[in-house]
């Protein structure tokens, strides 16, 4: 009787495993075509996680732990440990690459706060290495971004961050914008940017003393569809366009932009 | 004259009545409730945990990530401890015997009560999910109300003013039907949890032991596909004897988790999600077909 019971049990696993082994096959090379998942559980992660953060990994509850170690940074960023916020935000990307505002969050941290606050941190001997600190910390976020936008290139948001940070962190308190611009434009030329990258390219282009070139910008963006973005927005375009244009001394008949009484009351212009 | 044996045929009445009272049975155990309110607890607090997040779109991603492993922390649970009792219970209660004494076929009795496991997970499941989406609904209305106030949303570390877009966005994520793929992978790594939670009843002699076993198994599940690339390298004898157990008989849970993936908005194509289901399909019937093996031959 036991004879049978392992005959049939080994016949059906004969015919399960080549199956199951194929399936297997199959349906990791499409999860690994569509970039799905993220990171097995190396010897590393495991060390960095802790047992119990290492369990929910292994029980499949990848973004749960992921959350619960940016919670672990929150707490951090309150308690202004800035060492320890490092090392979880660059967990929680590790654990997933593809959340957007991981990365983005991560170097406002870094750029911004923990610089700021190393900046000002008077357990330093000397001015000079309050100074030093502040732009290892600007450097740490930008560094962050950059391996933020090699995992996600095609999405517009870490570019915009990365020039923000470069116009307003990285020489501070001097701007940067014309370093910056280059980012704003890449960022905006994604078509689900939002209007206020594409203003951001302007602006950045005035404050590099580069008039003629924002101009450019600013009419190419008064050609695009108004009902899209608030009124506000295009108000403020007018507003920068019709300055530029007093400054580069347009001639009014090849002025585009209303002065700013008129522009308000426009609506749709095309 | 010469006698007929009577002649009995495989009948879907049987099944539906062994199923029926095994789902009844279940919901009756106290472990069954507690569960279920814990998972109502959860879901619903994800919500508390989604405020640390800076970002309006970020307290989705929370809501969602939180909602949805609950959903599976849950459903997994009553899955392992649920099948582990399936034919314990039986076996204690005697009642096996008067039904096996009947003209029921034991693969009958089998399936019957492992359709009553998953019809019940899939109720559960769907309970679940209907809070889970409350939640979501929540939550969207909040930030709506937020934009539709006039007040700065939080986008980015910064804050933007509620375009249309912005709203479309928060929308978008909420009401993402890709989360029906997600819950149904879920679900269906329950249903192999189950087949092979009952498997092991089929010659465990404990339920701690039959938990315990299966919650290894689902462990080594989502290691099985780096077992498999370890296995086909160059490890020891040794090593390659225990991977090729995991890569041969335990199943591949990892294949299921597209939790991820749809939270973070990346495509996950349907054939992708058929397949994985035939997957899982097809696993849970050959565990089935060897607890059947063994059930037929256990001396009860």
């Amino acid at each position: 009787m036991m004879k049978t019971l392992g005959l049939k049990i080994a016949v059906l696993l004969v015919l399960m495993v080549p199956l199951k082994w194929t399936f297997e096959e199959s349906l990791e090379g499409r999860r690994a075509d569509l970039k799905l998942g993220g990171p097995g559980l190396s010897i590393e992660l495991r060390a960095k996680l802790g047992q119990n953060l290492a369990l929910g990994l292994l029980g499949g509850f990848r973004a749960f732990v992921a959350d619960l170690v940016w919670l672990k940074a929150h707490g951090c960023w309150m308690e202004r440990m800035w060492f320890q916020l490092k090392e979880r935000v660059e967990l929680a990307v590790l654990l997933q690459p593809h959340a957007i505002s991981f990365w983005d969050v991560g170097a406002w941290h870094m750029a911004w706060n923990a610089s700021y606050d190393e900046g000002i941190n008077q357990n330093y001997p000397s001015q000079a290495w309050r100074l030093k600190r502040r732009h290892d910390w600007v450097m740490a976020g930008k560094r962050f971004l950059e391996e933020g936008i090699r995992n996600n290139p095609d999405h517009y948001d870490l570019y915009f961050r990365l020039g923000w940070l470069i116009y307003e962190r990285l020489k501070d308190p001097m701007k940067n914008p014309l370093e910056a611009a280059p980012y704003f434009v890449k960022a905006a030329s994604f078509p689900d940017a939002p209007l206020y990258v594409d203003r951001m390219v302007g602006r950045m282009y005035v404050k590099g003393g580069k008039t003629r070139e924002a101009y450019e910008w600013w009419k190419k963006l008064w050609k695009e569809d108004h009902s899209k973005n608030p009124q506000q927005l295009w108000d403020k375009i007018a507003q920068w366009g019709h300055e530029a244009e007093e400054e580069l001394g347009i001639p009014p008949s090849e002025r585009v932009f209303p002065p700013k009484s008129k522009s308000a009351t426009i609506k749709g212009a095309k | 004259m010469q006698t007929h044996p009577l002649r009995i045929y495989f009948s879907f009445g049987r099944l539906w009545t062994i199923a029926r009272n095994t789902m009844t049975e279940i919901i009756r155990q106290k472990f069954f409730y507690i569960l279920v309110i814990f998972a109502v607890v959860v879901l619903v607090s994800s919500r508390y945990f989604s405020q640390f997040s800076m970002q309006d779109l970020d307290q989705v991603k929370f809501v969602k990530d939180f909602g949805l492993a609950a959903i599976k922390i849950f459903g997994t649970l009553i899955a392992i401890v649920g099948a582990a009792q399936l034919l314990h219970l039986e076996l204690e209660n005697r009642t096996i015997y008067p039904i096996l004494a009947k003209p029921v076929f034991r693969g009958e009795f089998l399936l019957g009560k492992y359709l009553g496991m998953i019809a019940l997970l899939l109720l559960t499941t769907l309970m679940m999910s209907a809070i889970f989406g409350g939640v979501l609904f929540y939550t969207e209305h909040q930030l709506l109300a937020t934009a539709g106030r006039g007040e700065m949303l939080p986008v980015g570390v910064g804050y933007q003013m509620a375009t249309p877009e912005v709203v479309q966005q928060i929308i978008k994520q909420t009401r993402d039907p890709n989360l029906l793929k997600a819950i149904a992978l879920i679900y269906f790594q329950f249903v192999i949890v189950s087949s092979i939670g009952l498997l092991i009843a089929t010659f465990a002699t404990s339920v701690i032991f039959n938990v315990i076993a299966t919650v290894m198994i689902y462990l080594c599940g989502h290691l099985e596909s780096t077992a498999r690339q370890a296995w086909l390298g160059d490890p020891s004898p040794v090593t390659k004897f225990m991977l090729l157990i995991i890569t041969f008989f335990v199943p591949d849970l990892s294949a299921f988790d597209i939790v991820d993936s749809v939270v973070l908005g990346q495509a996950v194509p349907l054939n992708l999600v058929i397949r994985t289901i035939g997957y899982g399909i097809f696993y849970s019937a050959i565990v089935l077909g060897v607890a059947w093996c063994i059930f037929q031959e256990k001396e009860i």
